[in-house]
Parts: C-alpha cells; structure tokens; sequence
C-alpha cells in the first residue's frame, strides 16, 4: 500500500550544519497492518513518518500510497492527499486547548465543507467508540492523558482517512493506557486501516498486536527490515 | 527621456519583466536538460520545487505585462498634448521610429503571455506536472519577446523629444496612402460589415460546436484570429467613422480619447479578450495531456469557448451600440 523507494532527507542542505536525518530508505508498508518504527532517539522515526504523510518533503527518493506517487506531488494536491490519505496523531496530542473535545475532533473536517451535521454525527459516534462521549462538551485542557489521546485519535479519524499515523503515543503513558491504546489500534486495524508508529516503549513493538517493527538507527534501517 | 509617472512605471514594469524573464529562461534550460518525472533524484525533486516558484514569480511577470499594453497605449494617447502635430496615440508613437514597434512587441508579448498563464493554469490543475516541459519550451520562446518588448519600449522613452514636429493620425489612417493600413481604410464600409459579419458567424457556429458537440476548437482558435483582424479593419474601414460621426476620420487610436469616452476600450478589451481565449481553447485540445488532465481538458475548453463568445459578443454589443446611436449615414 505504501512504498518508499531510495527514501533521503537532508536538513539545512548545503550549509555547514547539513544533517543527514535519513538515506536510502527502501520500504513496503502493507495495508490492514501495524507497523512500529523503532530506534534511538534521533535515528529518523519522526522525519520518515513525517514524509510518509505529506508533512515534509524528502531531498531525493519516491513514496507511492496506493500507487499514487505522492513524494513529488504540487503543493495543492499535497494537501488533498494529505487530509483525504492520512490521520495524524501527535506525540504531545496538539489539541487545541479552549476548545472542547468536539471542537478538537472537528477540525480537520472544516477544510472539507461537507455537511455539518453530518461531521458532529460522525464524530460523537466516534468519541461514543473511544469512550469518550461523555466528555464531548469538556474543555480538552480538562482531560487525562489517557482521554487527551483518545482525543486526538478520534480527530486523527475524523475524515475516514485508510491510513493513521502516530508518533510515540505512549510516551506519556502508564502501562495500562499504552496497552488499551494498542487495543484501539487493533480496532483500526480490523477497520481495515494501516497504522504506523513510532515507539520507543518495548510494551508496544513488543506485543503480538504488531504485524511489522522496522529498526532505525542513524537514518538507514537496520539490516533485515524492508 | 521624458520622466512622468506611467513612463517610469512601464519601464520599472518592463525591466521586472526582463530580468524575471532573464532568470526563468536560464531555468527553463535546467527543467528541459534535466526534467525526468519518474526519477527521485535530488536534483529532479529540486527542479519540482522550484517550478512553483518560478511559475508563479514568471506567471506575475506575465499578468503585469498584459495590464501594461494598456498602460502603454493609455499614456500614448495621454502624451499628445506634449508633441507638436499630435492629436492622439498616433502622433506619439509616430516622434520616432521605435514607437510602433514598441506597440506592435507589446501586442506579440500580451498573447503570448495570456496563452502561457492559460497553459500553467492548466498544468496546476495536473498531479503529474502534465505540462510542465512545455510550459518550460514556451518560456524559452517568450523570454526573448519581453526582453525584445522592453528594449524598444525603453529605446522609445529614451527618444522621445518635445521639439519634434509629428504628424497626426490623419495622416496615417487614410486611403491617399500605400500599403497595409491604407487599404484597411479604403476598405468601402459595406465590405468591412460584411467581413466582421462572417467572421463573427464562423466564431460562433465553431462556438456553438464546441460547447455542443465537443469538437472544432482548432476551428474556433482559427476564426478567432480571423475575426480579430477583421475586427481591426472594420474599426479602422467603417466602425470609428460611426464613432466620430465623420465620414474621412479612420484613426483607430482617437477611439481611445476622453471626448469619445474612452469607447475604444470597449472595443479593444473584449476583443483582445475574446481571441485569446479563442485561441486558448484551441491551444488546450491541441496539446498531448496525460490520464491527469482527462478531466480537466473538457471543462477548460468549454469555459474558455464560453469566455470568449461572451467576450466577442460584448464586442458586437458595442460596435452595434456605435452604429445604433451615430447619426452618420454611410450604407442604404
């Protein structure tokens, strides 16, 4: 489903403080699967899921989704795919606080302009899956950690996207939250989505939920992943 | 050199334009060498980057240089009162010898650059950059026309001497001469209705095919230029002779003048309008495009077809208008 050919990217290119964050990335990513990258921090993780979902270009290389290159696509049909392909959930969450937790989950709808009503239906049912329906209304700064990234997963959804990213989304969580998100993550999967992380907890690319652990260090895989 | 306002803003026009042109040809050269959609190279990755910028920066260039045909033609007109012997445009582009030229590389330029935005506009619209080589082969054919453009323009303003006697358009726009314009102005009045008539009609029946069959667009290109030209013989032969409401005065250019109401730009703006996207319409079927604009092509060359009848029909609104309300009797 995705597939990453010859993959680099360069930082501050050309000047003193150029930094090779990844090289030669070769990769196939299948679809109704979880794939973890993991590696030190600084090998690359965040750069690559950042260019698998549009947010960043690489220096050289190809990325195709479905068959679609997208590596090299004009700025505006960048952010069509980029809302239409991917659901993004951040490692500090990003939601935005003042606003409440229905707010937050119907933004990414807002560039869309479908149909209101319609977004708020699509979204409480999703809050109501998350367990999150109660606290529709709540201010998100009111929340846990635990409810703030069911938050953002039901946002990172919002837009039926086929394929869900998330970088290190247990990083700030105990161990009963970091496995009842691996199980919301089964349930996307069984949706029929791709969803790729980055983790650095072996709790996650530890478990038998995890089809694929891809290995980074200094912005290569390491031998034997592809 | 004279130093007033719109002569300064043409030439600071002209001179952005050279040098964006300058730099866009130098790149178009790049693109063309090095341009290879289906390699991940750094260097193919960096010329995508920089096609948005450039397109963009040579596409403002391009929208500065249509509105300054009639920023030029405006300050023509204006100059008259500066200029022993000139009553209108004419005599100011007549006090030396780069004046004309100046008006006609305009001209060239004001196509040229509306059927690049036509064709960039119609590359953006592709996820593949469909168009980008050829859009980069056209730069490289109008970058020497703007710089052509401004160096006359610019050879023109550096000439320009109040103390010179020039002749007015009277001159210039009458029968007793030789050559192209002469004949266009002797051209009888019935001959030159007639004309404009049937090359308004084969617009608009091509027209019509397009917008009904889906075909015949090289066809609506072709009779748009016909009725372009025909359209500045019957200005010149019959139409401003109903303006003036005088039988002898053919100038094309006094159309322009406040004590006509500026009436000729209600003529020349839909006309020019009208022809290029005529010509767009053609120029859009005409060129290979791929799976990413199979969509996009129909609908283009419908709303350019729509856009240039519309703009032909406002012509023909006024030129009846100027027939309608002039109390000059020349046909029955």
């Amino acid at each position: 489903m995705i597939s990453l050919q010859s993959v680099s990217k360069l930082y501050n290119e050309g000047r003193p403080s150029e930094t090779t964050a990844l090289s030669g990335i070769d990769l196939e990513i299948a679809r109704d699967a979880l794939t973890v990258f993991k590696g030190p921090s600084g090998s690359g993780k965040t750069t690559l899921l950042s260019i698998i979902a549009c947010m960043a270009r690489p220096t050289s290389g190809r990325i195709y989704v479905d068959g679609r290159m997208t590596s090299g696509l004009p700025e505006s049909f960048l952010a069509k795919e980029r809302r239409r392909t991917f659901g993004f959930v951040f490692q500090r969450f990003n939601l935005i606080r003042g606003l409440t937790v229905m707010e937050n989950v119907l933004l990414p709808t807002a560039p869309l302009g479908g149909n209101p009503q319609a977004d708020i239906d699509r979204a409480a049912a999703r809050l109501d899956t998350l367990g999150l329906g109660p606290k529709a209304n709540v201010a998100v700064e009111h929340l846990s950690g635990g409810e703030a990234q069911r938050a953002a997963i039901a946002r990172a959804l919002i837009n039926d996207p086929p394929v869900l990213i998330a970088d290190e989304p247990t990083a700030n969580l105990d161990t009963e939250l970091a496995l009842r998100f691996l199980d919301i993550v089964a349930g996307l999967r069984a949706e029929g989505r791709a969803v790729i992380m980055t983790s650095h907890d072996a709790r996650i690319w530890g478990s038998e939920l995890v089809d694929k652990v891809v290995s980074m260090r200094d912005g290569r895989l390491d031998e034997g992943t592809s | 050199m004279i130093l007033q306002t719109p002569i300064l803003a043409l030439l600071f026009a002209s001179a952005l334009a050279g040098l964006v042109a300058l730099w866009a040809g130098w790149f178009s050269f790049r693109v063309l060498r090095h341009w290879d959609v289906a390699s991940g190279s750094r260097q193919q990755l960096t010329l995508e980057r920089s096609t948005q910028l450039v397109s963009t920066l040579f596409g403002f260039v391009m929208l500065i240089e249509i509105a300054t045909l009639f920023l030029f033609v405006f300050n023509a007109d204006r100059m008259a009162a500066l200029f022993v012997g000139a009553m209108c445009a004419v005599g100011t582009l007549n006090v030396n010898p780069y004046g004309f030229p100046a008006l006609y590389l305009k001209i060239a330029v004001f196509f040229a650059a509306a059927l690049w935005l036509i064709l960039d506009r119609l590359d953006r619209a592709g996820y593949d950059y469909p168009l980008t080589r050829l859009k980069y082969a056209a730069i490289l054919g109008i970058a020497p026309l703007v710089l052509a453009s401004a160096a006359t323009e610019l050879a023109y303003f550096a000439n320009l001497k109040t103390d010179v006697i020039t002749s007015c358009c009277s001159k210039l726009y009458t029968p007793a001469n030789e050559g192209l314009v002469a004949d266009m102005t002797g051209l009888a009045p019935a001959n030159a209705l007639w004309l404009l008539a049937n090359a308004g009609g084969a617009v608009l029946l091509s027209g019509i095919s397009v917008l009904w069959l889906g075909r015949g667009e090289r066809l609506l290109a072709f009779f748009g230029a016909g009725l372009f030209f025909a359209a500045l013989t019957a200005i010149v032969s019959v139409i401003s002779l109903y303006v003036y409401d005088h039988p002898n005065h053919h100038c094309p250019f006094c159309l322009l003048k406040r004590e006509y109401g500026y009436f000729g730009y209600a003529l020349y703006l839909p006309l020019f309008a009208g022809t290029v996207w005529a010509l767009g319409a053609g120029l859009v079927r005409s060129i290979p495009c791929g799976d990413s604009l199979a969509a996009v092509v129909p609908e283009a060359v419908r709303r350019l077809t729509v856009l240039s009848l519309t703009a032909f029909l406002l012509f023909g609104v006024a030129v009846f208008w100027a027939v309608a309300r002039s109390h000059l009797i020349l046909l029955g």
